[in-house]
C-alpha cells in the first residue's frame, strides 16, 4: 500500500512539474509487467498506466514549442487513452480485483476524494482538446502504431509541406546572400511560397470556421505553424510590405465636411417657428360666454 | 381635442391684492410669489400676460374683481393678434424661436418689470397636443349593473385571462427578442465578412477608399432603410421608446405608441439601425415592442387591421391596458438582457407610475416567460436545444471569478464618479442637439439626411480609428469571427477593428472577457471619446436607438483602460481589466439613465453573478449621485425636451400655499342631466375638452351649478352613436338596454363628433345622462391645496377632479394641464410652464 502512494505521489509531482527526469518512475515503469490487458493484475495495471501518462506528459512538454503536440504525442495519447478507458469500463473481467478484494475501478478511482487517476486524464484531456488536435488527423488516425508520426489529414498534409519548402526558401536564401541584401533576396525569392501558403491557410480555417464556430478550430499544429511563418516573415526577415496608403483620405475629409456642412445649412435654411400659446382659463376672465352653462341670458350677463 | 378647458382667461396677473386672496397667504407676499409664478416661464409668460389684457379688461367678472391688469408695453400690444373667433384661446405675440430682443414688462405701480434676453423656445412649453388616460373606474349605472351580474366564475375567468394574456405577452416578446437577435447575428455576419474581405485585400492592392466606400454603402442602405421606416411609416418609434412608455404609463396618451404599425416599424428599424454600424442597441426598443405586444395582446384585437378576435374584451380600458403594458416592459427588458428580474424592477423603477402587489406577481410572469421563450429559441438556434442553463445565452458572458476588496470597492466608487460625470456630459451634449434637431432638423428629408449622415460618419470614424490605431495582437488570442490585419504584421490582427467589426453588443462582450493584454490603454482612449461622441450624436436622429448599449460599451472601454493603467502601477496587483470594464460600464449607463435597482440586477443577471452585486450596486448609486447634481437622466430630459406634461412622483416644492382656485381651470363646461342632444352636439363640436360635469341648478356669481356628477366626451359620443335619446321617458332603458360592453366596443378609437351621422329630428330629443355620467368622481374644495390636489391625481391616475365649493356649487376643473405647468426650479421656487397648442 505504501508503494502504491509513492507511485501516486511522483507521478502527481510528475505532472506538476511537468518533467520526465524521474528515475523512479522509470524504473517502476521497467518492472511493471507487460502482460496482456486480458485479466491483468489491478496494480500491474496501475503502473501501466502510471507510465503511460508519464510518457504522455514527457511528450506534451518536449513538443510545448515548436508547438508539435498533436502529431507527436498522437500515439503516447492513444495508448493512455485506451488504458484508462479499459479502467473506465472494467466490469471485473479485463482486470482482476484489488489486493482488498474491491473491483479494480473502484479501488484506483473512488477511494479518495482527491481522484488521481481522473485529474490526471481531466488534464491531459484539456491540453488535448485546447490544442484542437481532434481535427489534425482524419477519422481513422492516418496511421498505424509502426510509424513513428501520424499522418495529418491530407489537406493539412499539403500544408505542412508547403511550409516545410519555404522554410527551406528562406534557410537557402538567408544562407547565401549577405547582411545587407539579404532581406530582400528572401522576401522576393519566397514571397510567391509564403502567399500560397497564407492563402491556403486562410482556406483551411475558414472550412473550418463555417462547420461550426463553436467545436470545430483549425488544428493547433498548424495555427502555430503558420504563425511561426508568419513571424519569420515579417519580424526575423523583414518582409511585411504593408506601407500606409493615404488614399482614403479626401474621402474622410469629405465625410466630415459634409456633416458640418449639414447643420450650418440646417440652422441656415431654418425657420422662425412661431409656436401658438394656449392659456389656461382661469378666474379673471369670464370673457366668453361658451364655457359657462348654457343658462338664461341674464345669468350669461352676470358672467360677462 | 385637449383634457381642460382651456381659456383665454389670462392668468392673474395680480398688481394690486391678487394672490393673497385665493391662497389666503398674506397679502404683502404676493408680490413674492407672484414672480415665482410668473419668471421662468420666460418672455412667454410675459408676453401672454400682454395679450391677455384687452379681453380682461373689456369683460372682468365681478367674481374677480380683485384682479389688476398689467399694462404691457406699447410694442406688445401692438403685435397682439387676438382671435376673436377662438374662445378663451389667444395668441401670444409672435414669439420667435430664436428671437434675442428684450422683453419689458412693468406692473401698475411700476415696481415690478421683467426682462430677457431670450425668447421662449419649444423647450420651456408644454404641449397641448397630448391627452391623459382615463385610470380611474366610471362608477355608473351600468358599472353598477355589471359588476352585480358577474358570478365567481366570470370573475374567476377574467383572473385566468389575466394570467394568460401575461403568458402569451411574454411568449411573443421573447420571439421577437429572437427574431431581432438572428436577423442582426446573421446580417451583421455577411456585412463583415465582405467588409473584411474588401480591407485585407485592399491593404495589398492600394484600393483602401473603395473598402472605406463600401464600409459606407453598407451603413448608408441599412440605415436608409431604418430611418424611413421611422420617418414615414412612424416617426413616434425612433429613439428608444423608453421615454414614451414611460409617459404612457404615467397617464400620458402618446399618440400612436402602442399601435401594431409603431412595433413593426420598431422591430424593424432597430433591426437595420445595429447593423447599420450605428452606436445603438437593440434594448430600450426591445421595451417597447414588449409594451406594444402588451397593449395589443390584451385588446384581443388589431385594430389597424380591422381584426377582431373577441376576446379578452374586459380589457378594453386605460386601466387594465396600463398594466399588460407594464407587463409587456419588463418582458422587454428581460428579452433584451436575459434578465427576468431586472424587467420587474425596470417596470417599478422606470416605468410604471402605478403598482401593486398582484401586479408585481403578473409582471414577473411576463418577464420570465420572456426571458425563458428567448433562451429556449436561442439553444435551439446555437444547436444546443433544451440546455436552458447554457453560458452561452447569459447576455454579457459568464465571468468565472470576479474577486473584490474593499480596496477595489474604493476604487470602483471613484469609477462611479467618473461615470457620472461623463454620464452628464453626455446628457448635456445630447440635450443641446436635441434642442437644435426640434428647431433646424424638422423636415422628413433633413431627418433622414441626418441619419444617413450619422451611419457614414460612424462608418468614417470607425474606420479612422482602425487606420490610425495600431495595437496588434497575435492572432487566436481572441475568439473572434472577422479579424482584421490592416497594418499589423502578418499573423496578427488589429485588436481595434475588432472592437469596431462587431456589432455594439458583442464589442462589449469583447471588453468585458478579452484576455489581458488584447487592448492598450491609448487604444482604448482612442476609442472611447470619438465612440462618446457618436453615441451623443446618434441618440435621438430618427431611427429606432437603444442607450444601454452604447453607453456600456463607453464605459467598458475606459472601465479596462483603468483596469490595464492600475496594473501597469502595480503590477502584481488588479490582474483582471475584465471586472473593471464592467465597471465602468455599469458607471456609465448609470451616469446616463440614472437607474438603480433595476440596472444592479439587470447587471447581475446578464453576467450571471450575484457575487459582484455590490461593487455594482455601490457604482451605481455613487454615479446616480453625480449625475443628478448636474441634471435629469436622458430619458427624463427627453420627456422635458419634448413637452409632455408629465406629472413627476412628488408635488413640486413650496405648492402648500397655492389654492385649488389658483390652479384650477375656470369657467367649465357644464351639462344638464337632462340635456337636448343639439346642445350635446354644440359643445362636442366647440370644445375639445374630455370631461363635462353634470350639474343641476343656477349659476351663482363665479360658480358652475350644483355638482352632480361627471360625463366624459367618449361617453357622450358613444351616447350619441348608439342614439340612446329617451327624450324624458322613465321607459327607455328598459326598451334599448345598453352595457358597459356597447362602451368598450369602440375603445381606443372613438368616432370624433363630426363622422356621427344625426337628423335633424335627433337633434331635437334629449338625453338621460344621470345613467351614465360617473355620479361620485373625485372631488375637491376650492380652498384645498396645489400639494394636496397633486397627490389625489397622482396617486389615483385621475385625468379630471372638480373644483366645488362649500355649497357644492362646481366652480372649476383640474386637468394633468393644470397640475404638471407647476414645476418647482432648480432654487426650489415655484414656476409655471406655458401651454402650446
Amino acid at each position: 500500500m505504501n508503494y502504491c502512494l509513492l507511485i501516486l505521489e511522483m507521478l502527481l509531482s510528475l505532472l506538476i512539474v511537468g518533467r520526465s527526469d524521474s528515475t523512479g518512475l522509470q524504473m517502476v515503469a521497467v518492472s511493471a509487467p507487460t502482460m496482456s490487458p486480458a485479466a491483468m493484475n489491478c496494480t500491474a495495471f496501475q503502473y501501466a498506466l502510471s507510465r503511460a501518462s508519464a510518457e504522455l506528459t514527457d511528450c506534451m512538454c518536449r513538443a510545448a514549442r515548436p508547438f508539435t503536440l498533436c502529431a507527436h504525442c498522437y500515439h503516447s495519447r492513444a495508448k493512455y487513452a485506451d488504458l484508462h478507458q479499459l479502467l473506465v469500463k472494467d466490469d471485473g473481467k479485463d482486470l482482476s480485483a484489488a489486493p482488498d478484494g474491491t473491483s479494480c475501478r473502484k479501488y484506483l478511482m473512488q477511494l479518495d476524494s482527491v481522484q488521481v487517476l481522473s485529474r490526471t486524464r481531466d488534464f491531459v484531456e484539456s491540453v488535448w482538446r485546447s490544442s484542437n488536435c481532434n481535427n489534425c488527423f482524419s477519422s481513422n488516425g492516418g496511421s498505424s502504431q509502426n510509424d513513428s508520426l501520424p499522418r495529418y489529414r491530407s489537406d493539412l498534409d499539403q500544408f505542412f509541406n508547403d511550409t516545410t519548402q519555404l522554410r527551406e526558401c528562406f534557410a537557402n536564401y538567408s544562407s547565401a546572400s549577405s547582411n545587407q541584401s539579404g532581406p530582400s533576396i528572401v522576401c522576393d525569392k519566397c514571397s510567391s511560397l509564403y502567399s500560397a501558403l497564407t492563402i491556403r491557410f486562410d482556406t483551411l480555417s475558414n472550412a473550418e470556421h463555417t462547420r461550426d464556430r463553436n467545436t470545430h478550430s483549425l488544428c493547433m499544429d498548424a495555427v502555430d505553424a503558420m504563425n511561426a511563418t508568419h513571424r519569420l516573415w515579417s519580424e526575423a526577415y523583414q518582409c511585411d510590405s504593408r506601407v500606409r496608403s493615404l488614399q482614403p483620405l479626401p474621402l474622410i475629409i469629405a465625410g466630415y465636411l459634409t456633416a458640418v456642412l449639414f447643420y450650418i445649412g440646417a440652422r441656415g435654411r431654418g425657420q422662425f417657428k412661431q409656436r401658438k400659446l394656449l392659456r389656461q382659463k382661469r378666474l379673471g376672465c369670464f370673457a366668453s360666454s361658451s364655457g359657462a352653462v348654457s343658462g338664461s341670458a341674464s345669468d350669461v350677463g352676470l358672467l360677462n | 381635442m385637449s383634457d381642460e378647458n382651456l381659456g383665454s382667461v389670462q392668468y392673474g396677473r395680480p398688481s394690486q391684492v391678487p394672490f393673497g386672496s385665493l391662497t389666503g397667504g398674506a397679502p404683502q407676499q404676493h408680490q413674492v410669489r407672484h414672480r415665482q409664478l410668473n419668471n421662468p416661464a420666460g418672455t412667454a409668460a410675459s408676453a401672454a400676460a400682454a395679450a391677455g389684457v384687452p379681453a380682461a379688461s373689456s369683460s372682468r367678472p365681478r367674481a374677480t374683481s380683485d384682479y389688476g391688469s398689467i399694462r404691457a408695453s406699447a410694442l406688445h400690444q401692438a403685435r397682439l393678434r387676438i382671435e376673436s373667433d377662438v374662445d378663451c384661446v389667444s395668441y401670444a405675440p409672435d414669439v420667435t424661436v430664436e428671437g434675442t430682443e428684450r422683453q419689458r414688462l412693468v406692473d401698475n405701480s411700476g415696481e415690478w418689470y421683467f426682462e430677457s434676453q431670450h425668447a421662449v423656445s419649444g423647450e420651456e412649453l408644454l404641449s397641448a397636443k397630448f391627452e391623459s388616460l382615463d385610470y380611474d373606474t366610471c362608477e355608473n349605472s351600468l358599472w353598477a349593473a355589471e359588476d352585480q351580474s358577474r358570478t365567481v366564475w366570470d370573475l374567476r375567468r377574467i383572473e385566468l385571462c389575466r394570467w394568460l394574456v401575461h403568458l402569451l405577452i411574454g411568449v411573443v416578446t421573447g420571439a421577437i427578442a429572437f427574431f431581432i437577435d438572428v436577423c442582426i447575428e446573421q446580417l451583421a455576419k455577411v456585412k463583415y465578412r465582405y467588409m473584411k474581405s474588401m480591407l485585407d485585400r485592399c491593404i495589398f492592392h492600394d484600393c483602401l477608399i473603395y473598402a472605406l466606400l463600401l464600409w459606407i454603402a453598407f451603413n448608408f442602405i441599412f440605415v436608409l432603410i431604418a430611418s424611413c421606416l421611422t420617418v414615414f411609416g412612424e416617426p413616434v418609434a425612433a429613439g428608444s421608446g423608453i421615454p414614451q412608455i414611460k409617459c404612457f404609463l404615467n397617464g400620458i396618451q402618446v399618440p400612436r405608441v402602442v399601435r401594431l404599425r409603431t412595433l413593426v416599424c420598431k422591430v424593424l428599424g432597430v433591426l437595420f439601425s445595429v447593423v447599420g454600424g450605428l452606436a445603438v442597441g437593440k434594448e430600450g426598443p426591445m421595451i417597447h415592442s414588449g409594451s406594444v405586444v402588451g397593449a395589443g395582446l390584451s385588446q384581443g384585437r388589431a385594430a389597424s387591421f380591422k381584426f377582431d378576435l373577441g376576446i379578452f374584451e374586459y380589457f378594453r380600458t386605460d386601466a387594465e391596458k396600463r398594466d399588460f403594458v407594464s407587463g409587456g416592459a419588463a418582458a422587454g427588458v428581460a428579452a433584451a438582457f436575459g434578465a427576468p428580474v431586472g424587467g420587474v424592477l425596470f417596470a417599478l423603477e422606470e416605468g410604471a407610475s402605478f403598482w401593486n402587489q398582484g401586479l408585481t406577481w403578473r409582471i414577473f410572469f411576463s418577464s420570465m416567460t420572456s426571458s425563458f421563450t428567448l433562451a429556449f429559441l436561442l439553444g435551439f438556434y446555437r444547436g444546443i436545444p433544451n440546455d436552458l442553463s447554457n453560458p452561452g445565452l447569459i447576455s454579457f458572458g459568464k465571468f468565472d471569478k470576479l474577486d473584490y476588496d474593499l480596496l477595489h470597492l474604493a476604487i470602483f466608487a471613484c469609477m462611479g464618479v467618473v461615470g457620472g460625470l461623463s454620464g452628464a456630459l453626455f446628457n448635456t451634449l445630447n440635450e443641446h442637439l436635441t434642442k437644435f434637431r426640434h428647431r433646424y432638423v424638422t423636415s422628413k428629408l433633413g431627418q433622414l439626411t441626418e441619419a444617413v449622415l450619422v451611419a457614414s460618419i460612424t462608418a468614417v470614424t470607425s474606420f479612422v480609428l482602425i487606420y490610425t490605431v495600431r495595437s496588434c495582437q497575435p492572432l487566436g488570442s481572441d475568439q473572434m469571427e472577422y479579424p482584421v490585419q490592416m497594418y499589423c504584421p502578418d499573423g496578427k490582427f488589429s485588436s481595434m477593428a475588432a472592437l469596431l467589426f462587431q456589432t455594439p453588443e458583442a464589442a462589449v462582450r469583447s471588453l468585458l472577457h478579452d484576455p489581458v493584454g488584447t487592448y492598450s490603454v491609448t487604444g482604448l482612449i482612442a476609442f472611447c471619446l470619438p465612440y462618446l461622441l457618436i453615441a451623443t450624436w446618434t441618440y435621438g436622429v430618427m431611427v429606432p436607438s437603444g442607450l444601454f448599449i452604447p453607453s456600456l460599451l463607453i464605459g467598458a472601454a475606459w472601465g479596462r483602460g483603468v483596469g490595464i493603467g492600475l496594473n501597469l502601477l502595480f503590477p502584481t496587483h488588479f490582474t483582471d481589466p475584465g471586472k473593471f470594464a464592467l465597471i465602468g460600464a455599469a458607471a456609465q449607463l448609470g451616469g446616463i439613465v440614472r437607474m438603480t435597482i433595476s440596472l444592479s440586477v439587470i447587471l447581475i443577471e446578464a453576467t450571471g453573478n450575484v457575487l459582484f452585486g455590490l461593487p455594482i450596486m455601490v457604482v451605481l448609486m455613487v454615479a446616480k449621485w453625480v449625475g443628478d447634481y448636474f441634471g435629469t437622466g436622458i430619458y427624463d430630459m427627453h420627456i422635458e425636451l419634448a413637452s409632455v406634461p408629465l406629472l413627476p412622483w412628488e408635488p413640486p416644492s413650496r405648492s402648500a400655499a397655492v389654492s385649488a382656485q389658483a390652479v384650477m381651470s375656470s369657467p367649465v363646461t357644464c351639462l344638464y342631466r337632462q340635456e337636448r342632444v343639439s346642445r350635446i352636439v354644440e359643445i362636442l363640436r366647440a370644445e375639445p375638452h374630455n370631461g363635462f360635469p353634470v350639474v343641476s341648478g343656477d349659476l351663482g356669481p363665479g360658480t358652475f351649478g350644483t355638482f352632480e356628477g361627471l360625463v366624459t366626451r367618449n361617453q357622450l359620443i358613444c351616447l350619441l352613436d348608439m342614439r340612446l335619446f329617451d327624450d324624458g321617458d322613465p321607459n327607455f332603458h328598459l326598451a334599448n338596454p345598453v352595457s358597459l360592453s356597447d362602451f368598450r366596443r369602440v375603445y381606443p378609437r372613438f368616432p370624433s363628433v363630426r363622422q356621427l351621422q344625426l337628423s335633424e329630428a335627433d337633434l331635437m330629443k334629449s338625453v338621460d345622462l344621470g345613467r351614465y355620467m360617473n355620479p361620485a368622481p373625485y372631488m375637491v374644495l376650492h380652498t384645498c391645496s396645489l400639494a394636496r390636489i397633486f397627490r389625489l391625481f397622482r396617486g389615483l391616475g385621475l385625468r379630471h377632479l372638480v373644483v366645488i365649493d362649500h355649497r357644492n356649487q362646481v366652480v372649476g376643473l383640474v386637468t394633468r394641464k393644470d397640475l404638471a405647468r407647476f414645476r418647482a426650479t432648480h432654487t426650489g421656487d415655484l414656476k409655471e410652464l406655458q401651454f402650446t397648442g
